[in-house]
């Protein structure tokens, strides 16, 4: 009985073992067929326990006093009357810039709209590469599309682009992955290179660049921005600042290009609410 | 209904380990659940839905390759060998058992990290993180067991404390019957 028993058990982990090791092998072709689909799965889950905790969130606001609701509401107030001077202003440049583009022959330039996201789902082991936000195609929102966090003083920086888009989620990856390379250029001195380009990995909290010219200078500090080459991302969205960069050794070097590091501007340890950026058609607010 | 009870509990288990990762907090909530069933149900049904459970979490996360299978087996596996050498009748025994599991499931995020990711906190991370597995694992498996035993009981099934005492009597009828003598 029990040698008959033992084969037989053999047999079936063997057989486990084998579904398990396709299972392994499969997954990427898997994933690319169910990935989304378990994502919209998870949604509704998901978004009840980001309400929870949303409405908690609300709730402390009640552990302040009445005077401290009431500085926090003529604070807010104030910020929006500035805010609301300075959309004044843009819409004015942007006026202006479409009467010019008509006065010399140009093209009207891409509108963009922008939709508010919240932050859904995040993976704790690979917590600055990639996310989940609670919007997707059914919001306008379409893969490669420029994904933003806003500063303090509500200066848009580049967090990264939608990877995939479900009905109701989408998957972001950021900066930090190295799968997301993306054009950008120093204001400075108006060299442009390409984030996450050649073999080096993001370090030290800095993203890799390169494809920059040799022959400019590259100071420490400097402002880095999109370019606007990508069709789903706004031109000049602050990236970072450079945090180091090669240089030529010599000037009989025959390198034809340099590569750094750049200090991303976003707080991405803190990332919770972002802006999805949408090229035109789709209804929206102007950001700035 | 044992089938109901063990999707219930993995699904809950997999949204609140998903939940607490968006916070920043990897705790293995899900592979101490199959933990749980390992002992309850037996080794081939926790495989089962680590597998099951595992690509969902993978899945949902967008990773590139299938890592949560492999931690929650990592897990499993480190939990039942450490069962091998613990007394197996109480809900203390499950203390080191958790804690293996906790630590195991610590080591293998660590070895994702310094594969995928840049490694720039992993001194910290390890000052902190090895002994907050350790007691989490520890402290976490009995408090979960308790639960899923009491919910368990209250569906008419068999839970942890249930199916080790009966394993336990059968073991002792059997040693009995063959002229034996052993704790």
């Amino acid at each position: 009985m029990r040698s008959q028993e033992l084969p037989r058990r053999t047999m079936i982990w063997g057989a486990v073992l084998l579904g398990f090791l396709l299972l392994l092998l499969g997954y990427h072709v898997i994933r690319y067929s169910f990935g989304r689909v378990a994502g919209d799965f998870f949604y509704p889950y998901l978004e009840l326990t980001r309400q929870g905790e949303a409405e908690l969130s609300d709730l402390t606001l009640l552990a302040f006093s009445q005077q401290e609701l009431a500085a926090k509401v003529e604070a807010l107030q104030e910020k929006n009357r500035a805010l609301a001077l300075q959309a004044a202003a843009a819409s004015e440049l942007l006026q202006e810039n479409q009467d010019l583009r008509k006065l010399a022959g140009f093209r009207p330039s891409a509108g963009w709209s922008y939709v508010s996201a919240e932050i859904l789902l995040r993976d704790p082991l690979l917590w600055r590469e990639r996310f989940s936000v609670n919007r997707g195609s059914s919001d306008g929102v379409v893969p490669g599309a420029a994904v933003l966090s806003l500063s303090p003083e509500g200066r848009p920086r580049l967090v990264g682009i939608v990877d995939e888009t479900g009905r109701h989620s989408c998957r972001i990856i950021t900066i930090f992955d190295p799968s997301m390379m993306v054009s950008i250029r120093f204001p400075e001195n108006g060299a442009v290179g390409v984030l996450n380009f050649g073999e080096r990995r993001a370090a030290r909290g800095g993203v890799p660049v390169g494809m920059l010219p040799v022959h400019l200078h590259y100071a420490p500090g400097a402002a880095v921005v999109t370019t606007g080459f990508e069709q789903n991302i706004p031109a000049g969205i602050l990236v970072g600042e450079l945090s180091s960069a090669d240089s030529a050794e010599s000037t009989f070097s025959n390198r034809i290009q340099v590569s750094g590091f750049v200090t991303p501007a976003a707080d991405f340890g803190s990332l919770r609410f972002l802006v999805i950026a949408r090229r035109n058609g789709v209804s929206g607010v102007p950001l700035r | 209904m044992r089938g109901v009870f063990l999707l219930f509990s993995c699904g809950v288990a997999l949204v609140i380990e998903l939940f607490l990762g968006k916070l920043g907090l990897p705790l293995p909530i899900l592979g101490l659940t199959l933990v749980y069933f390992a002992f309850s149900r037996g080794f081939g049904t926790a495989f089962g839905m680590a597998v099951l459970t595992g690509l969902l979490q993978d899945f949902a996360l967008g990773r590139k390759y299938p890592l949560s299978i492999l931690l929650l087996l990592l897990q499993l596996g480190a939990a039942v060998l450490t069962r091998k050498f613990v007394r197996r009748d109480q809900l203390l025994t499950l203390l080191p058992v958790g804690a293996a599991a906790g630590l195991a499931s610590f080591f293998g995020s660590l070895a994702v990290m310094v594969w995928l990711g840049d490694g720039m906190k992993m001194p910290v991370m390890i000052a902190l993180f090895i002994p907050f597995s350790l007691i989490f694992g520890a402290m976490f498996l009995p408090f979960w067991t308790l639960i899923l035993d009491f919910f368990a009981t209250e569906i008419g099934i068999a839970g942890f404390r249930e199916v080790s005492r009966s394993r336990l009597g059968r073991n002792r009828r059997w040693r009995q019957r063959n002229g034996r003598s052993g704790a």
